[in-house]
């Protein structure tokens, strides 16, 4: 992506829970590809015990990436035109209601839930993000973390964080926002909760840029074993604000 | 730390229901919203609560392809004789320690029950028909062998963990009016409990639905809290404090917990004893 003389180079990096496939992944990570400012990015964490959190969490980081002027005044309205493209294309998708199993019928009338963390980086040097649930974004000035929000600290971390609903029925939590100034050659990470717990922990944010896929995966299967890192989908996305050459 | 282990299918989260079907189970239950003669007998209670136990650990498994094997579940009645209640569906689950994994549950209910359930729909409570399964009906027959029971569940749990030796500790939850007529179930309860996985001992909750219209107990840490009629007191006496894990969910449900906080529920919705195992991400709405 280009910017005039300023690029931001983006990575995501990604391990589904130990025990599950990558089509059981139901975390979610977006960078939004306009090529022109903002510059947008997200990522969500679809919630274990509902159904296609993974369909909603792709779903919200798709649409907080391709969002104009996403903030948390047009977050409620945002937010129902994603549940409704969402209602729609499962109802297509699924059994009529009376042909699914006793749980799979509850468990649709539930819906599908996600924790959700976007950040909007503008051109004229400020940045903002919002936050429903657990994700944490870190903000980085020469490979030191100058932020982290909206925790800091590793122990602030439990299984019922606030989340987004795909029901428009449901009530969705209001975001919490942040926002900051960045300089050249600053660095963003958009963490899910567990990868978030453990880089809180004493864990190094600026490692994520230079890691490649294989030892990211290795890295965090022994941080895993050795019980530093909670066995949950773990993802990270990347952002650094560069010069083009 | 003891009790940390994570929920997976390789290493499920094991639920073990022991429940009284005696005679006395006939008799009314004290907690019911209905007095005299309306009240329902303690054993409808019981059949009531623990197909709803099922149905919900169920539902916290079930995702869009079915029902995941997050927990492995054993129930065992024990009245005219201790006999398990939901068998293994193949050799393959028998060997891996007798308790069944919670999607063969899930396909399997005796039978689905309509019933009218309110739901919140926009905003408003709205009533609606929903399936709910079935696996029990009440029952209510002889004696209350529950040392019997105890003994049962302890060699349940041992093969359980034999297969499992890492996994969060089996949780065994008993429910009954709280008489055993064959001995003092104190001394089994200890030894159930003393059986453990590498991260931790058996956890054993227990559920008294009393006759007694004496205020419902939920997680006590003293023995003064807990009514002194009936076996209040013992089964407080046998039931497992709550492990660090347990305590921290609870807190987040509105509990108050600390180290002395027991697994026991008097005449009250056992739903939590359950609840706090978890397994991932929860909606808060979602029990």
């Amino acid at each position: 992506m280009k910017h005039g003389d300023i690029v931001a180079k983006e990575r995501i990096l990604w391990l589904p829970k130990g025990d599950h496939t990558a089509e059981e992944y139901e975390d979610a990570a977006f960078v939004s590809e306009t090529g022109t400012w903002p510059l947008r990015a997200a990522v969500a964490d679809g919630a274990t015990e509902s159904v296609f959190a993974r369909d909603w969490a792709n779903r919200l980081v798709r649409g907080v990436a391709q969002s104009e002027g996403l903030n948390a005044d047009s977050f409620p309205q945002q937010l129902r035109d994603w549940q409704n493209a969402f209602l729609q294309q499962h109802q297509q998708q699924q059994p009529r209601e009376g042909e699914r199993a006793w749980y799979a019928e509850r468990k649709a009338e539930e819906g599908a839930f996600a924790t959700l963390l976007g950040l909007t980086v503008h051109r004229d040097r400020s940045w903002q993000a919002f936050s429903v649930g657990d994700c944490c974004l870190f903000h980085l000035r020469d490979n030191d973390v100058i932020a982290a929000w909206p925790f800091d600290d590793a122990e602030a971390f439990d299984d019922r964080p606030a989340l987004v609903p795909s029901l428009s029925e449901r009530d969705a939590p209001s975001p919490k926002t942040h926002s900051g100034e960045w300089k050249l050659h600053d660095a963003f990470v958009l963490t899910t909760d567990a990868l978030a717990a453990w880089l809180l922990d004493g864990g190094t944010p600026a490692d994520l840029f230079s890691l490649p896929p294989d030892t990211f995966q290795e890295g965090v299967e022994a941080a895993r074993e050795e019980g530093a890192l909670r066995d949950d989908d773990t993802t990270a996305l990347t952002l650094r604000i560069k010069r083009s050459r | 730390m003891p009790y940390s282990a994570e929920i997976s299918r390789s290493a499920p989260g094991a639920f073990l229901f022991l429940l009284d079907q005696s005679a006395s189970m006939q008799d009314t239950f004290g907690g019911a919203e209905e007095k005299g003669d309306a009240a329902p007998s303690k054993a409808r209670v019981l059949a009531d609560v623990v197909n709803k136990l099922l149905q919900n650990l169920a539902l916290r498994c079930a995702k869009e392809e079915g029902v995941r094997d997050y927990f492995s579940v054993g129930v065992v009645g024990y009245g005219d004789r201790v006999q398990p209640l939901v068998q293994p569906s193949s050799e393959e689950h028998a060997a891996a320690g007798d308790l069944v994994p919670i999607s063969h549950l899930a396909e399997r209910p005796l039978r689905l029950e309509e019933r009218l359930e309110t739901v919140e729909q926009n905003g408003e409570p709205t009533e609606k028909r929903v399936k709910t399964p079935i696996w029990f009906e009440p029952h209510a027959k002889n004696g209350t062998p529950m040392c019997q029971a105890l003994d049962f569940a302890a060699q349940t749990v041992r093969r359980w963990i034999d297969v499992h030796p890492e996994a969060f500790p089996p949780i065994v939850v008993n429910v009954t009016d709280g008489e055993a007529t064959d001995g003092d179930p104190l001394r089994q309860a200890q030894q159930l409990r003393s059986f453990a996985t590498g991260d931790g001992e058996v956890l054993l909750f227990n559920v008294h639905l009393s006759e007694a219209e004496a205020t419902p107990v939920e997680l006590p840490a003293s023995v003064a809290e807990v009514p002194e009629e009936d076996y209040a007191r013992q089964l407080f006496q046998m039931s497992s404090r709550l492990p660090f894990s347990m305590r921290q969910a609870a807190e987040q449900e509105g509990y108050e917990a600390n180290m002395d906080t027991r697994g026991f529920i008097f005449n009250a919705d056992p739903g939590a004893l359950v609840r706090f195992l978890e397994i991932g991400t929860r909606p808060s709405n979602l029990r």
